[in-house]
């Protein structure tokens, strides 16, 4: 972990793979010892047939009937297609496992990774894309793994061997099958190229649908309220049409693949049969062989036609493999090492800020010079326009963000000497987006303090007044709930965040917009609650609501990254500032 | 899974019988004419030295192999039809069956497996029946082929093909089958999986600011194990199958071996025989490398298929509980004065307590009534009940003096223009957000309502002004952005009667107080139902409901309630406290 600071240099897929999968490297090997095996049995079986007919040609025409060589061949024959075809189920077994734990590696890894991301890569790349990088590009590679990599290995394998035992039968015969085999090859590849074209088309058409199905079921109040079934459904309608119409059209010409490889593999049956019964005649191919030509040329053609969408896959597989790679080398939080230490107990709270300057883009700098400084206890308030910076306030101060310039100050620790764990562990924060997650209200409000009590959990919703909800749900406290639970209502959820944050009982206490979907007689109580808590411990709250901050011991007033106005309500009142005109036209109509 | 399946496939049974007919000539053309063809190549050509034959028996192959060439192409069409056209509907059907659902059943489904039902687990029948119809459909008929053929050239090698046929089949159905839950367990722990990633994603602030990074390491650890372990599990189940299979069928090669030796010498068959029985097989051996493959398409596609099932057969529960039955006189006109009625309505979720309970109430035309009260005590079920987006367990609601449910729904809705509380933005141009597609909206309207939103402004940052494209969600705005966009369109639509949900939340004081202001000057003389948590926003309402856990607590303009209702004064009381202790 320590050596990941930096992007490692790019070293090949396939190198850090073998790397990755060093527990199973022997089992690797091992596997591919029994595939060369298997496939040499496979291979050499038809011939040992084609030797039996042979035998048994020569018996009828002699009348000499030798039973015991007939067993030996026969029982052989058996063992050969027991260890040939048997294999398989073991290269199965080893291949799964190895896949797997790859994938159990690149899973853990991917998801320790997601704690040291930073909070730059997380805020500007989608989750839909780190999720499917997780998920989706996961299974694409186990599946590559299983099935292709085995596969692609015996198909090489025999078609060697089938090779080399077809010169051995018969050189002539074997060098016209072969010079007619890349016929099908070169066909198919030309039809794949197209419809690789036409899949690709497909994609997009069904990427399309889902966005607009997406729009319109999570938009669906408006599309009832306005009226809008008709055009989302024709819309909806447009674009199914085109995915039922590139579907179509890429299986049509994907349907080509198969009859022209069909096609090709017939047409070296063919010269096989009549060159092979030309030969036959002549004396020069003995009927077992021929027997035997017929079964190769089956096991040639069948894994040439394959190779390619065997190549297709594993390409898939290694792409998803690169992308997984790729997130795990993103840029990581830099490893503290911390050069100072809080004892969060006894914290006093006194938190300053001395010419901060930052931006969350290197070439754009949203933070000037800001300083200020909370006394120990105090409530401050944090207000001004959307996009004046109060949110980011609070993002370098809980250190999501490393500030640019200038120094922040807890208990007159500089807070870049101290570990982010460390340093969090003093603040308990409350954010404008609650966060829920699937598990039962007791386990969402344990959040907290993953080591509470029953007793305390309900101390900590009554604190809230969010116990006599609770309590109203068939299942209470072991209510069920998630993300899209309906059994609550945003303000409840909202009620259930700021539960874990009382739990959790913080020295240090940050409310973003904390209370704007619950009611104000709701947040009052819960004001009063948190003020007690607040008593003797600093808080920073940011709100809309002017009246929720009035009796903050001051007001910060932000525009644009920069601290405008500073001081208690009245003060700013009596400045007839900015503050003050905000103050005065919100509440005019009162 | 079946019964969906059969439901959709009826309308191409037809295509389907074609399908099987063009499959069958192709497996005849390769068993009976192909492979037929070399054996008499051996038998006719080779035993009497016949040159001229083989020549000619190899120029009738060809011919059969582009005779067989052309039924494949047919069938890859013809499936591909058949399953385009299934897909499409199914689609299409589960589509319009979630359109159609109220909001109730939206959030009893919750969108997200909505939206898997109506995407991904299509994909699966899809994915599920074109290898049915390419490459399972093959199977039986060429066994049927091969036994035909068999049954002709030997009886005895016959009776040893058959057994080993279905011996295989049995084999590859009942242990397929029999794996199918351990497949079903896997995807479960896979989705769980996602579930948490998702998750943890969304919530990585307060995973972080609870330093709970260890404790979500643990979680996931967890699922990665389950999931582990339930993969080894499944494969384990149907790892022996295919290999086992093949061991079987080539085994019979040497069965035949065995017996076909003692029919030679007994005179019984012939060399060639046995040479193109041995052709069949590798032939059938071939073709049933599409089974195990399948087999593992079925379990997947099995629970896609319930999943689809549940969904298109869902009857909404509301609707068999409604206590009073109602035949509505439907009437498309009407709405006129826009004065909206409560009479002792009842409506509850189902299963749980009322939500709302007996409420009566008149918003009078051309009038602004306010409703206000705590987080969970109704507001938005009420205005939700107005538009029908709910049905109202009990009770009535009159608009104009008349049942809201005589009212054609469309017409109901389209007299009345509502924003939402969290606003929602289509993924589309600005425009069409605030037209909501209404080609009837003029320019003139399409301005006042940006100027009264106060979204002028915001459409100016734009690139492209009104035909700016906005982004899934309207991500691309900010919260307060998209408010004033969803405001936007409520005002742009002309109706009789306009609700706002508690629409200003995320809007900064100065902003706000300046729309309002717009706003009350461009609704002059329309209904106005306004949902609202501070009294400051209401308090010049013609009539403000003082809702408390879904009943009414109390009814009349702001001064009447500060003098006789108690929950208000609560409420003016904890908004002045806070004000009280700021001064």
């Amino acid at each position: 972990m320590a050596g990941e600071k930096k992007r490692k240099a790019k070293s090949p897929v396939l190198k850090r793979v073998l790397t990755d999968i060093e527990q199973n490297r022997t089992l690797l090997l091992f596997s591919v010892l029994i595939i060369i095996v298997s496939k040499i049995c496979i291979s050499y079986a038809p011939k040992l047939a084609g030797n039996i007919t042979d035998f048994l040609a020569r018996s009828v025409e002699t009348g000499n009937f030798e039973a015991g060589f007939m067993v030996q061949q026969c029982v052989i024959l058996l063992i050969l297609y027991l260890v040939g075809n048997g294999a398989d189920g073991m290269i199965n077994r080893n291949m799964v496992k190895i896949s797997q734990n790859l994938i159990l590696k690149l899973r853990n890894k991917a998801q320790k990774k997601l704690n040291r991301l930073t909070f730059q890569y997380l805020d500007t790349h989608p989750a839909g894309d780190i999720l499917s990088r997780i998920t989706t590009d996961m299974m694409t590679l186990s599946n590559s793994i299983e099935s292709t990599v085995p596969s692609m290995i015996g198909q090489f394998v025999q078609l060697f061997g089938v090779v080399i035992l077809m010169v051995m039968t018969n050189p002539l015969l074997a060098v016209i099958y072969l010079v007619t085999l890349p016929l099908s090859f070169i066909m198919t590849s030309f039809i794949s190229k197209k419809s690789k074209k036409e899949f690709k088309r497909q994609q997009i058409a069904m990427g399309d649908l889902n966005a607009a199905v997406l729009d319109t079921f999570t938009n669906h109040m408006v599309v009832k309220a306005y009226g809008c079934e008709k055009e989302k459904s024709d819309l909806f309608n447009k674009l199914n049409q085109e995915v039922c119409d590139s579907y179509v059209k890429s299986r049509f010409i994907a349907g080509f693949m198969l009859p022209i490889s069909m096609f090709a593999s017939n047409i070296s049956y063919i010269i096989l049969c009549v060159v092979g019964g030309y030969m036959l005649v002549k004396g020069t191919l003995t009927l077992g062989g021929f027997q035997a030509f017929l079964i190769y040329g089956n096991m040639v053609s069948s894994p040439l036609s394959s190779l390619a969408n065997s190549f297709n896959m594993l390409q898939n597989g290694i792409s998803a493999l690169e992308r997984i790679y790729e997130f795990l080398d993103e840029e990581e939080m830099a490893k503290e090492i911390p050069a100072d230490k809080i004892v969060p107990e006894e914290i006093k709270g006194e938190v300053r800020f001395e010419h901060v300057k930052f931006g969350y883009v290197p070439e754009k700098t949203l933070m000037q010079d800001v300083s200020l400084t909370a006394k120990p206890g105090m409530t401050m308030a944090v207000v001004g326009p959307s996009g004046a910076g109060k949110t980011t306030l609070i993002n370098l101060l809980m250190r999501f963000y490393d500030i640019n310039g200038g120094r922040i100050y807890l208990d007159g620790k500089n807070i870049a000497d101290l570990s982010k764990d460390n340093l969090r562990s003093a603040f308990g924060m409350v954010l404008q987006e609650t966060w829920i997650f699937d598990g039962t209200i007791a386990e969402n409000i344990g959040y907290g303090k993953p080591d509470a009590t029953r007793e305390e959990i309900i101390e900590a919703a009554k604190t809230v007044q969010c116990d006599s909800f609770i309590n109203k749900l068939p299942e209470g406290y072991d209510t069920h709930i998630s993300e899209e639970n309906s059994a609550l209502s945003a303000g409840e959820k909202q009620l259930i965040a700021i539960a874990r944050v009382v739990l959790a009982d913080p020295q240090i206490l940050i409310l973003d917009e904390a209370t704007s979907q619950v009611d104000t007689k709701t947040e009052l109580l819960i004001t009063q609650a948190m003020e007690k808590m607040m008593e003797n411990r600093t808080s920073f709250i940011i709100a809309h609501r002017l009246f929720t901050i009035r009796n903050a011991d001051a007001i910060i007033f932000m525009v644009d990254g920069d601290i405008k106005e500073v001081g208690s309500h009245e003060e700013l009142l009596a400045k007839k500032g900015l503050y003050a005109s905000m103050y005065n036209s919100a509440s005019d109509t009162v | 899974m079946i019964s969906i399946l059969k439901r959709y496939l009826k309308k191409y049974i037809g295509e389907i019988i074609g399908n099987i007919a063009i499959v069958a000539a192709q497996m005849v053309i390769q068993t009976f004419l192909i492979i037929g063809e070399m054996q008499r190549i051996i038998d006719f050509g080779v035993v009497e030295g016949n040159f001229d034959y083989i020549l000619h028996a190899g120029i009738r192959m060809l011919v059969f192999t582009l005779l067989a060439g052309v039924c494949t192409v047919a069938t890859s069409y013809l499936s591909a039809k058949i399953v385009a056209g299934v897909t499409t509907a199914l689609r299409n059907d589960c589509f319009h069956k979630v359109l159609s659902f109220s909001a109730q059943e939206y959030n009893e489904f919750g969108i997200s497996t909505l939206m898997t039902r109506t995407s991904a687990d299509c994909v699966q029948i899809q994915i599920l029946l074109i290898n049915f119809l390419r490459s399972c459909l093959m199977l039986p008929i060429l066994i049927v082929c091969i036994m035909i053929l068999v049954f002709r050239v030997n009886v005895t090698l016959f009776s040893v093909l058959f057994v080993t046929f279905i011996f295989t089949i049995f084999l590859l159905v009942y242990f397929g089958a029999k794996s199918s839950d351990a497949f079903e367990a896997l995807q479960c722990k896979v989705d769980r999986i996602s579930l948490l990633v998702k998750e943890k994603l969304s919530g990585v602030r307060s995973v972080r600011a609870f330093r709970n990074e260890e404790l979500e390491e643990k979680k996931l650890a967890g699922a990665n194990e389950d999931a582990y372990n339930a993969s080894i599990y499944a494969n384990s189940k149907i790892n022996f199958l295919a290999p086992l299979s093949l061991v079987i069928m080539n085994w019979a090669v040497v069965v035949i071996y065995f017996i076909g030796s003692k029919q030679l010498q007994a005179g019984m068959a012939s060399i060639s025989d046995l040479l193109v029985i041995f052709q069949y097989l590798t032939y059938f051996i071939g073709s049933l490398a599409a089974v195990p493959i399948l087999i593992n398409m079925i379990p997947k596609a099995a629970v896609s298929g319930r999943r689809i099932k549940e969904l298109l057969d869902y009857e909404p529960e509301e609707k068999q509980k409604t206590v009073t039955k109602y035949e509505p006189v439907l009437c498309a006109n009407g709405i006129t004065e826009g004065e909206v009625e409560f009479k002792h309505v009842i409506f509850g979720y189902s299963g749980a307590t009322d939500v709302i309970a007996d409420i009566s109430f008149t918003a009078m035309s051309g009038k602004t009534t306010a409703i206000i009260g705590t987080t969970g005590s109704g507001k938005t079920t009420i205005m939700n009940l107005i538009l029908r987006l709910y049905e109202m367990t009990f009770g009535e609601i009159l608009i104009d003096g008349k049942s809201i449910r005589d009212y054609d729904v469309d017409y109901l809705r389209s007299r009345i223009s509502y924003a939402t509380q969290k606003p929602m933005i289509f993924q589309d141009t600005v425009y069409n957000n605030i037209v909501s597609y209404n080609a009837a909206c003029s320019k003139e309207r399409v301005e006042a309502a940006c100027d009264a939103s106060e979204f002028t402004q915001v459409l100016e940052k734009l690139p492209n002004g009104l035909e700016s494209e906005m982004s899934q969600g309207g991500m691309n705005l900010s919260g307060g952005q998209r408010q004033r966009l969803s405001l936007a369109r409520t005002l742009a639509k002309d109706a009789a009667i306009y609700i706002f949900d508690d629409t200003f939340s995320a809007l900064d004081a100065k902003t706000e107080a300046s729309a309002r202001k717009k706003i009350k000057e461009m609704l002059k003389g329309k209904t106005v139902l306004m949902v609202a948590q501070k009294i400051s926003t209401i308090v010049d309402a013609d009539q403000i409901i003082v809702l408390d856990r879904g009943r009414i607590a109390g009814k009349g303009t702001h001064k009447e309630l500060l003098e006789n209702c108690k929950e208000y004064q609560e409420i003016y009381k904890t908004q002045c406290y806070v004000e009280k202790e700021g001064m």
